[in-house]
C-alpha cells in the first residue's frame, strides 16, 4: 500500500514538474538550442519571455511551411521564404500572395532575427511575435484571419498534440501559436560564413581580393552596412527612384513624416550573393546592378541620404577592378551550412 | 489507510497548486468590505436625437445620409478623482474594453471594489495606451488579443490597434458601393515620432457622484457618435468618404473626443 503512495507522489511530482517547465523532453540533447554566436551582441528578442525549446521549434517549424496559415490553404511562410535562397524568393521581384495577388515589395531574408529591432521594409512591425499577423491577414498575402488559422489548428489531427508537447497543454491560443513561430523564426541564425569564421579567428584566411574587398567595403558601405549583421537597421533612402505607377512611400507609410518618404531599411548583406533581386522592389536583378548604382544611378531627392552627397557628384564612384573584389568580399558572407541547413529546411 | 491517501492526495493537491504561483503579495492596506462599492457604467451611442441602431438611417450635421452598419470602440484605463483630489486607478490588466455596437453586454463596463466616497470626475483613454501597444503577445488577452475578440481592431502592418472604427454607407459616399470607413488608430510611434489618436476624456456629472456602501452606483454614459463629423476640423462623407492611417484621423479623434456625456447616476 505504501510502495502504492510512493508511486502516486513521485508520478505526481512529475506532473507538477512538467507543469512549470516547458524543456523537459527528453530528446532535448538532440537539438542545438538556442546560442548566441561568439562574434553577434545580445539579442534584442526577450528570450526569458519565449525560451526556444525543441518541441516548440518542431511546432514552429511545421507552422511556418504549412499554407493552413492562408486562407486557400496555398500560400505558406516559406512558399516566399524558402531557405536556400536565406529565405527569400529567387528570381522574383515582388512576392505573389494567395491567388497570385502581387504585392508592393520584394520578399525580406529571415536570419538572425533575435537580433532584430524592425521588421518589414518600412519597419512597420517592432516585434518578431507580432510580424506574422501582418503575412496572414494582408489580403496580398495569405488574405486569412488569426482567428480562422487558429480554429483550424484546433482542429487538425495533429496540431493540438503538437501545442501540447511545445506548452504543456493542447489550449491553442494566439499567444502560443505567434511564439512558436519565433521560436522557428530565432534558429534561423546564420553566423557561420567564411567572414564569421575569419572574424572569430577560427582558422580561415580572406584571399588577397577577399581582403582588398573588406577594405574597400569598410571605406564605402559599412556606414550603413554594419557589421557583424551588415545593417545598421536604419531607414534611408539611397537614390532609387520611384517606380512610375507605384507609389511606395515606405517609411513614411508608418511615421506620416514628409522626411521619411521612399526611405526603406537597409537590409542584412548576409548571404547576399544568394537574396537577388536586390532592393525594397527587386528592381535590380543581379549584385552588379547594384553595385553600378550606387557608382553612378543614383537620383537626387530630397529625402536622399547625405551620405550619397559629395559635392557635385552622387553616390561613391567605384572602379571595375573595385566592384570585382567587393563581390570577392561579398561571397565570403555566404553561409552554405545556413542555407543548406536540415533543421531549418522543410 | 483510507485516511492516509486522502490526507496524501490533500498534500499532493497543495504541492501542486502552489507550485507555479507565487506567493500571494498581501495589500498592505488591506480594503474593509463595507468601504467599497460596485460601478456599473452604461454606454449608450447615439447618432443626433436617437439611439443608433446599427443599419437604421441618420443625417449628419452636413445634412448626409448615413446608414451606420459597424461601431466598435476601445475604452481603457479607467480613472475615478473623488471631490477631495484623490484618484483612485482601476487595476491597468482589468481596465481594458471593446464597446461593440453588436454587442448589448460589451456596452456595460463593471468595476468592483471601488471605494466609496463623493467623485467629480470620470477618466478614460479612447483607444489603446501606447505602453500597452508596445508590449508583449502575453499582455494582449481578451479585447487585446488579435486571434479573439480584438482581431478587426489591429494593423499588422502598422503595428498598433484601431481605436475607433465606423462603418456604413452613404449616397455622399463616391467610393466603390458608397461605402463609408472611419478606422483612426495610432499610439505616436514606437521609435520614431508618428501620429498620436489616443484621446484623453474627461467627463462629470451636474453633481458628485456618489458611491455608497452596499448599494451598486448606475452610470448612464451617452456617446454621440455624430460629433466625429464636426468640431475641431469638419469632416463630411462627400469629402471624406474612408480615412484610416493619415493625418486627417486626429481631426475624427479630436472630434469625437467630446462625444461622451454623463447622463444618470443612480444608487440602488
Amino acid at each position: 500500500m505504501s510502495k502504492n503512495i510512493v508511486v502516486l507522489l513521485l508520478v505526481t511530482f512529475g506532473v507538477t514538474m512538467f507543469s512549470c517547465s516547458e524543456s523537459n523532453s527528453p530528446t532535448e540533447e538532440q537539438f542545438p538550442g538556442f546560442s548566441v554566436p561568439k562574434n553577434f551582441p545580445t539579442p534584442t528578442y526577450d528570450l526569458t519571455k519565449n525560451p526556444v525549446t525543441k518541441n516548440g521549434f518542431t511546432l514552429g517549424k511545421k507552422l511556418f511551411y504549412d499554407g493552413i496559415l492562408s486562407i486557400d490553404g496555398t500560400i505558406a511562410c516559406g512558399t516566399c521564404h524558402i531557405p536556400s535562397s536565406a529565405f527569400t524568393q529567387h528570381g522574383h521581384d515582388l512576392s505573389h500572395g494567395v491567388e497570385d495577388r502581387l504585392t508592393l515589395r520584394n520578399t525580406p531574408s529571415v536570419q538572425n532575427m533575435a537580433w532584430k529591432k524592425f521588421f518589414q521594409w518600412d519597419g512597420g512591425v517592432f516585434d518578431l511575435d507580432l510580424f506574422p499577423i501582418n503575412p496572414i491577414t494582408a489580403h496580398n498575402e495569405m488574405d486569412e484571419t488569426i482567428p480562422n488559422v487558429l480554429e483550424k489548428l484546433r482542429n487538425h489531427k495533429d496540431y493540438p498534440g503538437l501545442f501540447e508537447a511545445a506548452f504543456g497543454s493542447n489550449e491553442i491560443n494566439s499567444e502560443r501559436f505567434l511564439k512558436a513561430l519565433s521560436q522557428f523564426q530565432l534558429m534561423c541564425i546564420s553566423a557561420n560564413s567564411k567572414y564569421d569564421i575569419v572574424s572569430r579567428a577560427e582558422g580561415a584566411t580572406f584571399t588577397t581580393d577577399e581582403n582588398a574587398g573588406y577594405v574597400l567595403f569598410k571605406a564605402k558601405c559599412e556606414s550603413c552596412h554594419k557589421e557583424p549583421f551588415f545593417t545598421d537597421e536604419s531607414f534611408r533612402s539611397n537614390g532609387i527612384s520611384p517606380i512610375p505607377g507605384t507609389d511606395d512611400k515606405g517609411r513614411a507609410r508608418i511615421t506620416l513624416n514628409p522626411n521619411d518618404e521612399y526611405k526603406f531599411i537597409v537590409p542584412s548583406l548576409r548571404n547576399v550573393l544568394e537574396t537577388a533581386p536586390y532592393m525594397h522592389d527587386g528592381r535590380f536583378r543581379i549584385i552588379e546592378n547594384v553595385l553600378d548604382h550606387y557608382s553612378n544611378g543614383i537620383v537626387d531627392s530630397p529625402q536622399l541620404d547625405p551620405i550619397f552627397k559629395n559635392g557635385t557628384t552622387l553616390g561613391t564612384q567605384l572602379s571595375n577592378e573595385e566592384k570585382r573584389v567587393l563581390i570577392a568580399f561579398l561571397a565570403t558572407l555566404t553561409d552554405s551550412n545556413f542555407l543548406n541547413s536540415k533543421l531549418l529546411s522543410e | 489507510m483510507k485516511l492516509l491517501y486522502v490526507i496524501t492526495f490533500l498534500v499532493l493537491i497543495s504541492l501542486f497548486t502552489n507550485a507555479c504561483t507565487q506567493k500571494t503579495i498581501v495589500s498592505p492596506t488591506p480594503i474593509e468590505p463595507d468601504s467599497t462599492s460596485t460601478i456599473s457604467i452604461k454606454i449608450t451611442n447615439f447618432f443626433g436625437s436617437e439611439e443608433l441602431i446599427l443599419g437604421n438611417e441618420y443625417t449628419n450635421l452636413h445634412n448626409e445620409m448615413l446608414k451606420p452598419e459597424i461601431l466598435k470602440y476601445y475604452l481603457s484605463n479607467f480613472s475615478f478623482q473623488k471631490t477631495d483630489g484623490s484618484i483612485v486607478t482601476i487595476p491597468q490588466d482589468s481596465s481594458y474594453f471593446l464597446v461593440d455596437q453588436e454587442n448589448n453586454s460589451s456596452r456595460v463596463i463593471v468595476f468592483n471594489n471601488v471605494r466609496i466616497g463623493e467623485y467629480s470626475s470620470i477618466k478614460f483613454l479612447v483607444g489603446v495606451d501606447s505602453l500597452r501597444s508596445v508590449s508583449g503577445i502575453e499582455s494582449r488577452k481578451g479585447v487585446l488579443d488579435v486571434g479573439g475578440l480584438g482581431k478587426d481592431m489591429y494593423w499588422g502592418w502598422n503595428s498598433g490597434y484601431v481605436f475607433f472604427m465606423f462603418e456604413g454607407t452613404s449616397p455622399s459616399s463616391t467610393v466603390f458601393l458608397n461605402r463609408i470607413r472611419y478606422h483612426v488608430g495610432g499610439f505616436g510611434g514606437y521609435s520614431s515620432p508618428s501620429m498620436n489618436n489616443l484621446r484623453n476624456i474627461i467627463i462629470s456629472h451636474s453633481s458628485p457622484i456618489k458611491l455608497i456602501a452596499n448599494k451598486k452606483t448606475y452610470i448612464d454614459i451617452k456617446a454621440q457618435i455624430s460629433t466625429i463629423y464636426i468640431g475641431s476640423q469638419d469632416v463630411s462623407i462627400k469629402t471624406y468618404p474612408s480615412i484610416m492611417f493619415v493625418p486627417i484621423s486626429s481631426s475624427i479623434a479630436t472630434n469625437y473626443s467630446r462625444m461622451f456625456s454623463v447622463e444618470s447616476v443612480i444608487n440602488e
